[in-house]
């Protein structure tokens, strides 16, 4: 009875963190409905304010006054970081936009620490001392008004967006703001608007909670977490659902120090950061439960909103394009600066303080190494990891942990940092990753604030938060043969060599078949998940990887220092890392290396001049902020940029007026030294290559390369050197038992003919409505079937369940034979289906050669780990890749454009494209969705060849969506008509043309449509049936 | 009544690198019924979104009875008194029907009693509009949909109506109900430009048409006189492409 009464006195307790968490949730909800940016820099947003009220309180002005002033500040900040920071970067995307707030979050914290300091203040109170005494505790009147304020605005917030017009404006132009602009609203300033009110909230919220607590720059701009947590339980998009959450979390944050009552459970619950830990697991089932939903919300209409922005991409930078050959060929000023820069530092020849120099080395190693992390992550995956700082310390003190139990002499230690980080990112992104979205982000941000609080002063864990290496158990000072890692000269040469180890890993990785499925998945899910790519192995692989090179730096920082203290593994060198990475250039390694050395050089400086105290923080938010926004690029960028000045400065000098397209000049240039390289590296009588060949004769080949591949331009990858006849037999035979197929005439008939596709009755419903209604299409092998029909007749969702992009209600897919009706698309790529779409989906930051490249995805055997190590087998499957690539630029005649990105192609080669990479991937059956839209005559003629050229070169079937019935009657050998839903008429294109039925359904004449009899009397009873309810 | 509403002259648009509009020009005179028709990709749809300011015309001009409207956002475009049913509707389909139509009026001056007296005006046009005032938009059936969406952009008493696709997805015998209503609307004063895929229905329902080809206008003749022309009924199957 007691212990139960003590559970409703923490209940009542916790009122004011449900308060606070619910005007969290209430802004972070209004915000993200705005504009889709999950805002990060919430509790920055609720410190400043908070700050504000402080100092005019401060300076004399009336609480009340200053109050005001302070929710007012708030607002401003929502909007100039929205005017700022999410309006400008979202051209450069949602990853760019999330980094922005986590820039703002930077910048905020470190200012206000660097002006107020970083110790606590007392807040001004808000409401009178006192309060109301319930049994032996009181709640005093300031945290009852928190709750009531914060009951009061969340129906305020409901009042305004439910009842007024400038709500209802605000709502309209969050959910549809093509619609609400063409109602008058503008739905740029509508977006503005909300975030003022969700920064006014967060102000609101941060004043009032600083004033029942205390008021320092970290812990409330951290508070916003459980906030979060509430949001994402109410569903993100919902206020109601945000009281919910506020409830839910605040009441078992709340509970928590209650459990410390019950007798068992005394020891765990009494803790320090136990409610962290409980939330962090809260939040992360959450993420856990509901993240299909929110991928289905995302799904939907992402495909045309981002028409614009993948044909129109143009943040390009030639020399961060993959090179070709599966193997690295190091960059020469990274060459440059291993073999004769650093190796000069320890020697001594440079006229500075070795000692400090070293140190600042090592640290710049580490900076590397985590940097590095963070550019295969965000940079090549688009991802964002908040965590990258804990699983430092993770490595740190869980090797450190380990290390008093077993010996764990210098490898085994960093193998095991390396697993411990790998090893807790695979568990955060099994749950974060299965989501579409930037979900990992506030899944590591939690994680990181928990890190913070509880394990990293945990004393099983961290000893407290300053663990000590057992010397003993490292071989410190003799006892291990070779090295004293205490040693700055020695420990030098480790992190150089384990910084140099990883930058070739990750740099093979990017060259490799991994690299292009990362672009892939970072320029579009869909369009990757279509060509075969895993796109949830491929996120979980970067991020567990991204984890252990972390866990790996560790474990290094450790073994350097003997002692690590948990400070250095705070959120806020979370956000260094980030800023380092990001001034480097996101997607550069050789920027990588630059920026941790100009970091490290900042660490220097700030130490040795000690009134500029933590200035560093400041500096570093301000440059992670400033490359953002003006220089996307990084340093990575300086080169290029350079190179254009000294270009403009020469040619207004010689007043010449021809400009050259700076990457047509450099592709020249490169072109030559590519070949070079080639010969020099890939050349027959190079020695490496030699012994390769002399291994491999040792090594029995693997037979599964040959089952996946499909027809005959897939060169297999252990046959590449054979003549081009021998190959055709060969995998024609493969997947075609009949030796007979090349000689076969090349338009059988339909029922004798081998069926590539074969759907039956599909039938896709979408809410109430019936998009395809019992549509049965078949493609006979080696043939280009039609499907035609009027706007919304259901062409596109018929495609879409063929490929597995939706879910039909009824009916089965036929592949070959083989029913992949429960497969998905992905898999059904794998089992020779390819795709155009009808907005075309090319990924514009690839050159041509390296969309194609892409599709060959589903044929290359070779895993992540091999790519890494570069093995000969990957090199192999990557040169036959390369080869199939390059038949196909030749069939279609896109040699002069290859090498070239995709970005500001014309249309009507960008289609040609896709077209070369639905082909690329073998894939003997292809469906083109709109071919020719946006072709003029003379480019859907000759798009119409090449078709034909391609089914009757490499056997392949079709299926094309046209509307240009033009050009579907030239080409196709059968054709199917499609009108609101079911197929009225097929046959062959004659008999089409001259179908009354046809010309009906296509100049709408509802009585002579109906009348009219299909083709198929099979069809007749499911055509004739009146569907109207349903369509309506 | 002859005099021109709206003027649209030698109008250039780009989707991103593509041109839809080659040089384009149309006239629509007050209180007049024009379709636009054309194949699919001849920039009709295009044309609209150019008109009503979702896309900004690289040259040319647009004028709305005399006022220079090319190239202002639509927001602005729509306080000229240009309404634009837009492709796929746009609802706003978690709010109320009510809710729709108040957003509708959004473009007005503020005043309570114009916006009741607009909206008993449409749901008179669409009785059924009021039996489901209270209900989410997205609950609607297809066909009230489209009455929603049309009768939404009446609450800005536009000058001009456009309609894009007014019969996709829906039964023939809705699509002629809601022609009918049009046509109301239309002897109420409003000119309408429609852009219709089924050319007959297109025809039957309008004084005048256009015929557009690959961005450009290749023919424009009263609709009567076009009704069952055989060569533009080619130009939809695309026969027509050599010619």
């Amino acid at each position: 009875m007691y212990v139960l009464s003590q559970f409703g006195l923490y209940l009542l307790l916790s009122l004011p963190l449900i308060g606070a968490y619910l005007m969290f949730a209430v802004g972070i909800v209004v915000i993200f409905r705005a504009s889709r940016v999950l805002n990060l820099a919430h509790g920055a947003m609720a410190m400043l304010p908070a700050y504000v009220t402080y100092s005019f309180v401060k300076h004399g002005v009336p609480t009340f006054v200053a109050l005001i002033l302070g929710v007012l500040s708030g607002a401003a900040l929502g909007m100039l970081v929205e005017r700022t920071f999410v309006r400008p970067l979202a051209r450069q995307g949602p990853t760019a936009q999330t980094v922005g707030t986590v820039a703002v979050f930077g910048l905020v914290v470190a200012a206000v620490a660097q002006f107020y300091g970083s110790g606590s203040v007392q807040a001004p109170r808000i409401f009178p001392d006192g309060g109301v005494t319930v049994s032996t505790a009181v709640l005093r009147w300031g945290q009852i008004g928190l709750f009531g304020v914060a009951l009061a605005s969340l129906g305020a917030s409901l009042l305004l967006l439910r009842k007024t017009r400038l709500g209802m404006s605000m709502r309209g132009a969050a959910e549809n703001p093509v619609a609400a602009s063409l109602m008058g609203v503008n739905p740029l300033l509508m977006a503005r608007l909300a975030w003022a009110l969700g920064g006014a909230l967060a102000g609101l919220g941060g004043i009032l909670l600083a004033a029942v607590t205390s008021l320092d720059p970290y812990s409330l701009s951290l508070q916003m977490l459980p906030g979060f947590v509430a949001a994402l339980i109410g569903g993100l998009g919902s206020l109601p659902g945000a009281l919910a959450g506020a409830f839910i979390v605040g009441s078992i944050e709340g509970l928590v120090p209650a459990f410390g009552l019950v007798p068992g459970l005394r020891g765990f619950a009494g803790q320090v950061g136990v409610p962290e830990v409980v939330l962090t697991i809260l939040g992360l089932v959450v993420l856990f439960l509901r993240g299909q939903r929110y991928s289905a919300a995302e799904t939907s209409g992402g495909l045309s909103q981002n028409q614009a922005a993948t044909i129109t991409h143009s943040a390009y930078d030639p020399r961060h394009l993959p090179r070709r050959g599966g193997r690295r060929r190091f960059n020469r000023y990274v060459v440059l600066g291993l073999l004769v820069a650093w190796p000069y530092l320890p020697l001594g020849f440079l006229p500075v303080d070795k000692f400090s120099l070293l140190g600042d080395a090592n640290q710049a190693g580490e900076y590397f190494l985590v940097a590095a992390s963070l550019v295969l992550l965000t940079g090549w995956v688009g991802q964002i990891s908040l965590a990258q700082a804990a699983f430092v310390g993770i490595g740190a003190f869980g090797t450190a942990l380990l290390a008093k139990h077993m010996p764990m002499p210098f490898p085994v230690g960093m193998i095991a940092g390396g697993v411990l980080g790998g090893g807790v990112a695979a568990g955060l992104g099994v749950v974060a990753l299965r989501v579409r979205g930037l979900y990992l982000a506030v899944a590591t941000l939690i994680f990181a604030w928990m890190a913070d609080a509880y394990l990293f002063i945990a004393p099983w864990f961290a000893s407290g938060g300053n663990a000590t290496l057992n010397v003993h158990s490292v071989g410190i000072q003799g006892t291990f043969p070779f090295f004293d890692f205490t040693d700055r000269q020695t420990f030098y040469f480790v992190v150089l060599a384990v910084c140099s180890t990883v930058m070739f890993g990750l740099l093979n990785l990017r060259d490799s078949k991994t690299g292009r499925a990362f672009a892939a998945v970072r320029g579009s899910e869909t369009a990757a998940a279509a060509l075969g790519v895993n796109v949830v192995r491929t996120k979980l692989f970067a991020f567990v990887t991204a984890g252990a090179i972390a866990g790996i730096a560790g474990n290094l920082a450790l073994t350097n220092q003997t002692t690590v203290v948990s400070d250095q593994f705070s959120l806020q060198a979370s956000l260094l890392f980030l800023a380092i990475a990001v001034v480097g250039g996101l997607r550069s390694m050789g920027g990588a290396v630059a920026a941790a050395c100009v970091f490290a050089g900042l660490d220097e400086l700030f130490f040795r001049i000690p009134s500029l105290g933590r200035l560093l923080q400041l500096v570093s938010a301000m440059l992670l902020a400033a490359v953002l926004l003006a220089y996307p690029g990084g340093l990575a960028a300086l080169p290029n940029s350079f190179r254009n000045l000294a270009r403009r400065l020469r040619e207004s000098e010689f007043g010449q007026n021809v400009i050259v397209p700076a990457q047509e000049r450099y592709a020249t240039g490169k072109a030559a030294l590519r070949a070079r390289a080639l010969a020099l590296v890939t050349g027959e009588d190079n020695p490496l290559h030699r012994a390769a060949e002399a291994v491999r004769r040792f090594i029995p080949r693997r037979p599964a390369t040959a089952g996946r591949t499909f027809t005959s331009i897939v060169v297999p990858p252990q046959d590449r050197q054979e003549p081009i006849a021998a190959e055709t037999a060969e995998t024609a035979e493969v997947d075609e038992p009949a030796p007979a197929a090349t000689t076969r005439p090349r338009r059988p008939e339909t029922e004798t003919a081998e069926i590539a596709m074969q759907a039956d009755n599909i039938t896709v419903k979408f809410g109430g409505l019936t998009a395809v209604s019992e549509a049965s299409i078949q493609v006979p092998r080696g043939q280009v079937v039609g499907l035609i029909g009027p706007n919304g007749a259901g062409k596109t969702t018929l495609f879409n369940a063929v490929s597995a992009l939706n879910q039909p209600t009824t009916g089965t897919v036929r592949l070959f034979g083989e029913d992949v009706t429960g497969l998905a698309a992905h898999e059904r790529a794998a089992r020779g289906l390819a795709r155009t779409f009808q907005v075309i989906q090319l990924f514009p930051e690839l050159t041509v050669f390296d969309n194609l490249m892409v599709a060959t995805h589903v044929h290359n055997p070779t895993g992540p780990m091999a790519h890494i190590v570069a093995t000969a087998t990957a090199i192999r499957a990557e040169s036959a890749a390369e080869e199939t690539c390059r038949r196909v630029v030749n069939l279609l005649g896109l040699d002069e454009i290859a090498d070239r990105s995709a970005a500001g192609l014309p249309f009507g080669t960008l289609r040609r494209v896709e077209f070369a990479r639905a082909l690329v991937s073998g894939a003997p059956l292809v469906m083109l969705d709109e071919p020719a839209s946006g072709l003029d005559d003379t480019e859907t003629k000759q798009f119409a060849d090449v078709l034909l050229q391609a089914r009757d070169e490499l056997d392949l079937s079709v299926l094309l969506i046209e509307h240009d019935v033009h050009m579907v009657t030239s080409t196709s050998d059968y054709i199917y008509v499609l009108d609101r839903g079911r197929i009225i008429a097929s046959g062959k294109p004659e008999e089409i043309t001259a179908n009354p039925a046809v010309i009906a359904a296509y100049l709408g004449e509802p009585a002579e449509a109906e009348g009219a009899k299909p083709a198929k009397p099979k069809k007749r009873a499911a055509a004739a049936k009146p569907k109207e309810s349903v369509l309506l | 009544m002859t005099e021109t509403l709206l003027d649209v002259n030698g109008v250039d648009v780009y989707y991103g690198l593509v041109q839809a509009l080659r040089g384009l020009s149309i006239q629509v005179n007050a209180g007049e019924r024009v379709a636009l028709l054309g194949a699919n990709g001849a920039g009709k749809t295009t044309t609209l979104r150019t008109i009503s300011g979702m896309l900004a015309p690289r040259t040319g001009s647009i004028t709305l009875g005399g006022n220079s409207i090319g190239g202002k956002p639509a927001y602005d475009v729509v306080r000229e008194g240009v309404a634009h049913v837009p492709e796929g509707r746009a609802l706003f389909a978690g709010m109320t029907v009510e809710e729709n139509l108040s957003l509708g009026f959004a473009s007005q001056k503020n005043d309570r009693e114009i916006l009741q007296f607009r909206r008993e005006q449409v749901y008179n046009y669409f009785p059924i509009l009021r039996e489901r005032s209270k209900q989410a938009a997205g609950t609607l059936s297809g066909g009230e949909q489209q009455m929603l969406v049309i009768g939404r952009a009446l609450m800005s008493a536009p000058r001009l109506l456009l309609v894009d696709e007014l019969s996709l997805g829906l039964a023939p015998k809705i699509v002629a109900q809601i022609f009918e209503i049009l046509e109301t609307v239309n002897r109420d004063g409003t000119a309408v430009l429609i852009v219709e895929q089924f050319v007959h229905m297109a025809l039957q329902n309008t004084d005048r048409a256009y015929v557009l080809r690959k961005g450009v206008v290749v023919d424009c003749k009263p609709s009567a006189e076009l009704l069952g022309d055989p060569a533009l009924i080619r130009s939809y199957l695309g026969e027509g492409t050599a010619a």
